[in-house]
């Protein structure tokens, strides 16, 4: 089998370390007993993981308490959680346009519903100026939603200034951290983020179906947050209504054990290689990368191509190729695994001039190195030479 | 003697999906040739044998706007008015802007029909 490059880190990290392939096996092969659903060892043993899981989620986004830390399915059901729970009409929230569908479509619905949204305008890199958010800022003003990192181009958002400013004025902030969890530093109380959205499948390196939202436990927001799901949670069984403490508030039904085991494997292999390591990495391969990628002849690179501001996405466009295009032929011939298109980020495309055929992305992990980049590199090279040369290049066959 | 079905477009045979990389109600095919045929029970084919589909691609200007080729790079790209396809020498195909399911039927079956005797 030819040896796989993957570059699609940004949408699911890939190898898994081979702690959370065991971590997810052995308790398959243990039994998948319910948390707070019994009384034996078994089941201690797993409240004991989740409640291990909760307390190395919260220190490593510095969240006060593990019992902040709801579980749900992804980074879009717990902004999902937020947005649909928080909001009433007559609301007014802030987001930019850099954000991905999953906080997009729910604001778009709720335009229905009476609650009105602004967009703060973006660079094409994904830079916003903190100033064009505050003149934003109205007595409705209910919610300001960033993500942290673009999944498009990588570029990273300022957070502290924009914390600061909500905290003052009484503005819930919540924070999309799908693709900086794992891959940046994030401290929800010294930035003063009251909500975290998170995945566990990109940079924390856990399994599909891990996430949720994080709750800064210093603020009262969470409480003021409505259940958008109700249902069995193993305890207060006797009360007909929802229980109302964390993490339960928003946690229902049996949950994704072996993916919270799966995850809190990724989260300790992470602890164990150090996240400024693991930064360092990605800021040596994107370099890297940008370097290489601007040498190829007809290829643009998007985003700031500053390895300290952003983490290790690349975008591309080509002069000869769409970018659809150019992912299948770096599959099928050089067996290198990218993303392209719009990465549901539709006006972040629309800002950058590359709407509606995206760009290609290459996004880069632990497990890439710099002999992957420097391959990537020489085929891109390759292809456009031979898509651009006449004796291999377009219209060839046409008669 | 044809080797290559007829295609017929249906969820149990490939999976068909709405590209956002393309126009609001166009749907993309994106599936590989070989392990269809298997499914089919049509198996000892694996490649798709770009020299002779270089010959066979002359022949359809009147149905094609352009095409582009490359056979080192093992791709061929098919443009028509109401769909575009491409071809990799592996055997997976992605049928891109056709707007209905009949058009995703025309434009698999007119490359299968030119893959027929292209395959190794």
């Amino acid at each position: 089998m030819k040896d796989l490059y993957y570059f699609n880190n940004a949408a699911t990290s890939f190898p898994k370390p081979p702690e959370v392939i065991q971590a997810v096996t052995q308790l398959l092969e243990c039994g998948g007993f319910t948390p707070s659903r019994g009384s034996s060892s078994f089941i201690q043993e797993i409240e004991d993981l989740f409640f291990e899981c909760r307390k190395l989620l919260a220190t490593f986004v510095g969240a006060p308490q593990p019992e902040g830390v709801c579980f749900g399915l992804n980074a879009s059901d717990g902004l999902n959680q937020v947005i649909h729970g928080l909001l009433l009409g007559g609301d007014h929230v802030i987001t930019t346009e850099f954000e991905h569908n999953s906080v997009l479509r729910p604001l778009e619905h709720l335009k229905t519903e009476a609650i009105d949204v602004d967009y703060v305008p973006c660079s094409k890199e994904g830079v916003f100026a903190f100033n064009d958010l505050e003149k934003l800022i109205n007595p409705n003003t209910r919610l300001v939603i960033v993500n942290h990192v673009s999944n498009v181009t990588g570029t990273i958002a300022p957070l502290r200034e924009i914390g600061a400013l909500c905290r003052e004025r009484g503005i819930m902030f919540l924070v999309d951290a799908s693709q900086s969890a794992g891959a940046i530093p994030i401290n929800m109380c010294q930035d003063k983020i009251d909500a975290l959205a998170f995945t566990g499948h990109k940079a924390l390196f856990g399994p599909t179906g891990t996430g949720g939202v994080i709750f800064n436990t210093e603020t009262d927001f969470w409480q003021e947050i409505r259940t958008i799901k109700q249902g069995g949670t193993g305890t207060n069984s006797a009360i007909l209504t929802q229980p109302s403490l964390l993490p339960t508030k928003f946690e229902v039904g049996t949950p994704n054990i072996v993916g919270v085991a799966g995850l809190k494997a990724g989260l300790e292999f992470i602890k164990k290689k150090t996240l400024s390591a693991i930064r360092e990495h990605d800021m040596d391969l994107t370099q890297q990368l940008c370097a290489v990628l601007q040498n190829v002849p007809g290829i643009t690179l998007h985003g700031l191509q500053d390895p300290t501001r952003q983490t290790a996405v690349v975008s591309v466009t080509s002069s000869l190729l769409t970018p659809a295009d150019l992912s299948v032929i770096l599959a099928e011939k050089y067996n290198i695994i990218t993303r392209e298109g719009l990465h549901c980020a539709p006006l972040a495309h629309k800002r950058m001039g590359t709407f509606p055929g995206g760009t290609l992305r290459f996004s880069m992990g632990l497990f890439n190195t710099r002999e992957q980049v420097k391959y990537v590199g020489e085929e891109m090279q390759e292809i456009m030479r031979e898509w651009a040369s006449p004796s291999g290049g377009p219209n060839k066959g046409q008669n | 003697m044809r080797q290559l079905p007829e295609f017929r477009m249906d969820a149990q045979e490939v999976a068909v999906i709405e590209p956002c990389t393309q126009e609001a109600g166009a749907f993309m095919v994106d599936f590989n040739l070989f392990q269809f045929l298997e499914k089919k029970g049509n198996t000892g084919m694996s490649k798709i044998d770009f020299k002779i589909l270089n010959e066979h691609v002359r022949s359809i200007s009147n149905v094609a706007s352009q095409v582009q080729m490359s056979e080192r790079l093992g791709i061929c790209k098919i443009m028509c008015p109401k769909w575009e396809v491409i071809i990799a020498r592996s055997g997976r195909i992605v049928v891109r802007r056709a707007r209905s399911r009949e058009i995703i039927n025309l434009a698999v079956n007119f490359i299968f029909k030119l893959l027929d005797n292209c395959l190794i």
